[in-house]
């Protein structure tokens, strides 16, 4: 009876979907509003590297599970974490500077490479928040 | 039928032959560009003149009549000069040929003369485009050679093949076309243009992370290096105009020197983002494809297209790409699985349709073999 029961609990966590780009928007969100009610820049940093863990280990269950090649479900996960990017490496500094938070924000708008005038997408958004929310 | 003749008879039969439209199909005839590249003085157009004084005067240039006295002493220096330029490049340089067939191509879009540096806009198609002479030609392939030497230089060599690739597809030569989504031949956007030379934020100067590309270039004993050097010797200390905005275009599509600062912040982003960015994230994975040109060449066109750098890296994650995976296959991946270098792979098949009519083309012709000297 527990071979039964275990054998039924590992087939419900292979079955199981892995974070989407969509659930990882929510938990930015999420760890957002946590960041938003600390005052100081080593308050608010662990919501966001719990958030970058959270992001490796989901793209390493993507790989486990899609060894040869990965999907477009995972890419939009992999294209929102590298986008985010710039904000987790602030997150690591201990003394940033006002040079440091433009210079990251920078990194977030070059690394897009969008047309002129064309408005931030929605994973350039989330990164520039972070990293405002990180330098106020 | 006399008349028919005279009435379908190309635009130019009665002027300078247009190498951009050989067939006449274009219908160009607007001679502002060359007009605005005989006007230039900046110190490239000179290096050019130099290197072919004799037509250059023939042409009028205003560099070759102004220095026509000081040409005797200077001319064996000069002449020096491109010789020492050519046996210390550590790159092999893009035949004219493939120039030419680029620039066959219809690009459309909007393009700016820019005569006493004030840009005026013209339609980049029908009789408004420009017509290209022989001598504009030769310029855009000196322009090329001299900056992927120059740029060669105190890093990586510069893979020419998949700059002539990326310049075909994205302007086909056309140095002087600029809209929002990108200006001159490398076109460039503010973003890069800021990694590079800097910006000032709150009264504070902030250093991009490709200020190594000005500080390199700075350094470089190159001599082809030499006129660019002279072109953006401010450019460390007062970063120039940005490309974001149509006023300050002709800082970028210039013939003379906005053509050069567009090509050294063209080719110095592209490395940048390969040696920065594109290798450590690819070495992290795979140290034996990170060392591999092809894959890092492929790898680094994804990063310079649409979404960029963060493109490039979830493609990396994407395929797999790790010490197991054969190089060929990674970049047959790469173009299979990016719009962009498929698109840029496509457009190189048109210029060999025109580069060599009829014949079928080599796996070497589409890596760009066949286009390099």
């Amino acid at each position: 009876m527990s071979y039964v029961i275990l054998t039924l609990l590992l087939i419900q966590a292979q079955a199981a979907p892995l974070k989407s780009v969509e659930d990882f928007f929510k938990e930015s969100q999420t760890a957002f509003e946590k960041a938003s009610k600390e005052t100081t820049f080593a308050k608010k940093v662990p919501a966001l590297q719990e958030l970058e863990k959270s992001f490796e280990f989901t793209l390493n269950q993507y790989e486990k599970a899609h060894p040869t090649e990965g999907n477009d479900q995972e890419q939009n996960v992999a294209r929102l974490f590298y986008t985010m990017e710039p904000a987790f490496e602030l997150a690591k500094m201990k003394d940033k500077s006002k040079k440091d938070c433009a210079r990251k924000k920078q990194d977030v708008l070059t690394g897009d490479n969008q047309n002129e005038d064309s408005p931030a997408n929605r994973k350039v958004k989330e990164a520039l928040r972070w990293i405002e929310l990180l330098c106020k | 039928m006399a008349f028919v003749l005279a009435a379908t008879a190309p635009a130019w039969a009665d002027g300078p032959q247009c190498v951009n439209d050989k067939s006449g199909k274009k219908g160009a005839s607007n001679l502002d560009i060359n007009r605005s590249l005989i006007q230039a003085t900046d110190p490239l157009t000179q290096a050019f003149a130099y290197s072919n004084f004799e037509a250059s005067q023939k042409a009028g240039y205003v560099v070759a009549c102004e220095l026509q006295d000081r040409f005797k002493t200077l001319q064996k220096a000069s002449k020096d000069i491109v010789k020492v330029a050519k046996t210390q490049s550590p790159v092999k340089a893009i035949r004219r040929e493939c120039i030419e067939a680029s620039l066959q191509r219809e690009v459309g879009n909007q393009g700016y003369s820019c005569l006493k540096d004030k840009p005026v806009k013209f339609e980049n198609a029908g009789k408004s485009a420009p017509c290209l002479n022989s001598s504009t030609v030769d310029f855009i392939q000196y322009s090329l050679n001299q900056a992927l030497s120059c740029m060669s230089s105190g890093r990586a060599p510069i893979d020419p093949r998949f700059i002539l690739k990326k310049i075909n597809n994205e302007t086909a030569f056309n140095f002087y076309v600029a809209y929002n989504g990108g200006v001159g031949m490398g076109q460039l956007t503010s973003n890069p243009v800021k990694e590079i030379a800097g910006w000032k934020e709150d009264g504070q100067f902030i250093e991009g992370n490709g200020r190594h590309v000005l500080e390199t270039l700075m350094k470089s004993t190159n001599p082809a290096c030499k006129p660019f050097k002279e072109i953006m010797k401010d450019d460390l200390v007062n970063p120039p105009p940005r490309p974001g905005s149509a006023r300050n275009y002709c800082t970028w599509v210039s013939p003379g020197k906005g053509v050069a600062r567009n090509l050294i912040y063209s080719l110095g982003y592209y490395a940048h983002i390969r040696d920065q960015i594109v290798k450590p994230a690819l070495a992290a994975r795979s140290g034996k494809l990170a060392a591999n040109q092809d894959v890092l060449n492929y790898l680094t066109l994804v990063a310079y297209g649409p979404q960029g750098p963060a493109e490039a890296k979830s493609l990396i994650r994407r395929l797999r790409l790790s010490n197991n995976t054969p190089p060929g296959e990674a970049v047959s991946k790469i173009i299979q699985n990016n719009a962009y270098v498929r698109q840029t792979e496509a457009k190189m098949n048109e210029l060999l349709d025109e580069y060599k009519p009829g014949a079928p083309h080599t796996p070497a012709d589409k890596k760009g073999d066949s286009c390099l000297m």
